[in-house]
């Protein structure tokens, strides 16, 4: 497997089914050493133990843990190819009611925290490697409250760009996956939520939600050199199509 | 007489004239206080927060804000 | 609070998110229903020596109480100079009193020998102590001493009431006993934003019932902070409300939570229809007729709203909307305070009662908006332990709530006492309110 005996950090996997969860699941299922982190301490240790990974929590908003965090999966791995930034949840509020109070915690994890990612991720893949940031659909379609959270996704998006221009001498790709509307709850509901389906199915060209999985994919092709080695600087929209907007019907 | 539905176990609540309620779930009958005591029956246990609601110390029907809402604008 | 983690919300309920209901209202939901700002926390396991032991009851008197700004009662009952309320905590008693220059609040103990000066609520323009006549003038300043020459050490500057500091927000007024204690508005935070729309100092206590429970303060009050015991505790709800799939937020001191009704329960197996979901909304049993019969192509949101909808426009000068009308929007301020949206009208208070670790008080407002003049706020209805909720008729079927409530709170108490186990466990997102209460709590628990 052409991941073997590389090395994956990947930060926002201590939650029990979302994208990091999904995507260290599938790296290590593909050979890779998993680094997983977050913030949540036992989840981490669970999955670390799963995937026969290491586990280290980090606050993304504190730089001093990211750095750590990327010395550490060195150090015990003796390599870091793989990086991958799934941390930071939805908050939302209108422009309305915003205070600076509440638009810094956003800016903290998912701005300037995935900006610090990149840098010590950077600094440790000394043999090239590939570099990916979790994005989103709101960061592409303007929604109502979602001015901090998306476009703190945004200004990342662009950055990744800046990221992939400085470190392409390096062989350091940077990319992003933005995650249109995934399935992510685990339960199998007797009671299905129909409402949520026929509000958002016709807007959606594949006509189904998306299932973490397919992130999971896409950070995979994206994870290896041998099957995306010329993809940089790359916003891919994992989407069903959404992404782009349509004409009414 | 005085009845209800359980919403997750399809039981059916009727509040007797002696202050008892009669439970049916599942082909099985039994009775109870409103406070969940069992009395007699086959079936020997029931949701003591529905026969509450159903036999205990009751208030005007009317006085919920959905109902209230619409009798007012039918007057 | 700079060190909590957005919550991962990837692990929910199946059924629909509160903002997508919302989206789809006919007259659409304010701003402030659309923040969303789910929180996670270290707590998730609570000692339960915290809610059965003297121990701990000691710890919160000495260093929560003193040291939080708490509601004491409302501007309205307290009009003109000299009104005052006495405001109990545990062991502290403070005179909350309007005086010319605002309101004040002073520990109600004589410092000669310790009466108290105030025995009830009422109207005084002076404090004289019934035991020898010591006197303070309402601004807590020493007015009298009888035998003033028997007492030779007392310096009078020196000798003012012990005082409170006092904050108002909403018609509420709110007392910290700790003169180093941050403003009430920084306290606060977002939650003068919040209710700008709301506006509850434009409201009037309509009515104001309160009750001495068999439990633990904190364990009544966990009940009334979170929509997961709706499943159990009102079943004849489930067919009309989204318990499982209420939204939980988290600001600084402030905590939220909304529970929609005209949405089914996703914990049940079938998807009842908006006549059934309003019919479960409306109390109406198997063996009535419906309040209303929905028509074809209305929802029972939709219902509902539209009948309250021209009074409350008419209180309120504007177009209210869907989710105000219908929805469940309550809110906590740490540690005790529950205002919830005026539609509702219901606000919650909770303290131990006296001294007794085993003792509370639940108190329920109803604060309604009013046109014209403001009419006389309630009495406080105090129901005894052998009364239940229904015997308060102001309540209406809100009573009824209450009694299924406290059919498992005294169980909850003698269970906690009785248990092996020597935690408690919170869910992460639907108790996300206790959770939060508790991050705080630990916090000033854990102060020097």
């Amino acid at each position: 497997m052409s991941l073997e005996n590389k090395t994956a950090v990947i930060i926002g996997a201590s939650g029990t089914n979302n994208f990091g969860v999904a995507i260290a699941r599938k790296l290590a299922e593909n050979g890779c050493k998993v680094v997983v982190s977050g913030r949540r301490s036992e989840p981490l240790k669970n999955l670390a133990a799963e995937l026969k990974g290491l586990a280290v929590t980090c606050d993304i908003s504190d730089e001093a843990q990211i750095k750590s965090l990327f010395e550490t999966a060195h150090t015990e791995t003796g390599r870091v190819d793989i990086a991958i930034n799934s941390a930071g949840g939805l908050a939302a509020a209108p422009i309305s009611m915003l205070t600076k109070e509440l638009i810094q915690p956003t800016l903290d994890t998912s701005f300037t925290g995935a900006l610090l990612f990149m840098r010590y991720a950077a600094e440790h893949m000394d043999k090239g490697g590939s570099v990916m940031t979790i994005s989103s659909l709101t960061a592409r379609l303007p929604g109502p409250a979602l001015a901090v959270y998306a476009a703190a996704r945004s200004g990342i998006d662009f950055a990744i760009r800046v990221a992939a221009v400085e470190y392409g001498a390096q062989n350091i790709r940077f990319n992003s996956i933005a995650a249109g509307l995934i399935q992510t709850d685990m339960t199998d509901a007797m009671f299905q939520d129909d409402a949520t389906e026929k509000r958002f199915i016709p807007h959606i060209p594949l006509a189904r939600m998306g299932h973490p999985n397919d992130i999971a994919e896409t950070a995979l092709w994206l994870a290896d050199d041998e099957k995306s080695p010329f993809i940089t600087g790359q916003l891919i929209d994992v989407s069903g199509g959404q992404h782009m907007g349509r004409l009414p019907h | 007489m005085p009845s209800l539905k359980h919403a997750l176990t399809g039981g059916v609540y009727e509040l007797q004239a002696d202050g008892l309620i009669k439970v049916t779930e599942n082909d099985l009958t039994g009775f109870f206080h409103p406070d969940g005591a069992y009395e007699s029956g086959e079936l020997t246990h029931a949701d003591l927060h529905l026969l509450g609601w159903l036999g205990g110390k009751q208030t005007d029907p009317t006085a919920n804000r959905h109902a209230q809402a619409l009798i007012k604008k039918n007057k | 609070m700079g060190s909590e983690e957005r919550l991962d919300i990837s692990a929910h309920s199946a059924g629909i998110s509160y903002q997508d209901l919302i989206a789809s209202d006919r007259v659409q939901a304010p701003d402030v229903l659309k923040m969303v700002s789910p929180i996670d926390l270290p707590t998730t396991k609570v000692p339960v020596s915290q809610f059965t032991t003297r121990e701990f009851h000691d710890l919160e008197m000495a260093k929560l109480w003193p040291k939080v700004w708490q509601m004491a009662c409302r501007e309205e009952e307290i009009p003109r100079e000299g009104d005052h309320i006495i405001y109990e905590i545990g062991k502290y008693s403070i005179i909350v009193i309007r005086t010319a220059e605002g309101i004040k609040a002073h520990h109600n103990s004589c410092l000669h020998r310790g009466r108290r000066l105030r025995d009830r609520d009422g109207r005084v323009f002076q404090f004289t102590c019934p035991f020898h006549g010591f006197t303070w003038n309402i601004d807590g300043s020493l007015k009298h001493i009888p035998s003033r020459w028997d007492f030779p050490d007392i310096v009078d500057e020196e000798f003012g009431l012990p005082s409170a500091k006092v904050g108002t927000w909403g018609g509420w007024v709110f007392i910290n006993m700790d003169e180093n204690a941050e403003p009430l508005q920084d306290f606060l935070g977002v939650l003068p934003d919040h209710f700008k729309i709301w506006q509850p100092e434009n409201c009037y206590i309509q009515a104001h019932v309160a009750k001495i429970m068999a439990t633990n303060w904190k364990v009544v009050q966990e009940a009334f902070m979170e929509a997961y015991h709706v499943i159990m505790t009102h079943p004849q709800m489930l067919p009309g409300i989204g318990d499982e799939n209420s939204q939980y937020d988290v600001w600084g001191n402030i905590s939220r939570a909304v529970t929609p009704n005209g949405t089914p329960s996703p914990h049940l197996s079938y998807n009842p229809d908006e006549q059934a979901m309003f019919d479960a909304m409306s109390d109406r049993r198997m063996d009535a007729p419906p309040i209303v019969e929905i028509p074809e192509g209305m929802t029972a949101r939709g219902t509902s709203a539209a009948g309250s909808r021209q009074t409350a426009n008419d209180l309120t000068g504007r177009e209210v909307s869907d989710a105000e009308l219908v929805d469940s929007i309550y809110y906590t301020v740490f540690p005790n305070f529950h205002p919830w949206s005026p539609f509702n009208r219901i606000q919650y208070r909770f303290r131990p009662y006296q001294d007794d670790h085993r003792k509370s008080v639940m108190e329920v407002y109803f604060l309604a908006p009013f046109k014209g003049e403001r009419p006389a706020p309630a009495k406080t209805h105090w129901l005894t332990e052998q009364q239940d909720w229904t015997d308060a008729e102001e309540l209406g079927m809100l009573a009824r709530v209450f009694n299924q409530d406290s059919m498992n709170l005294p169980n909850v108490q003698i269970g906690l006492e009785a248990a092996q186990n020597e935690e408690v466990i919170f869910s992460r997102y639907q108790e996300t309110k206790i959770r939060h209460f508790h991050h705080l709590l630990n916090e000033y628990i854990s102060r020097a």
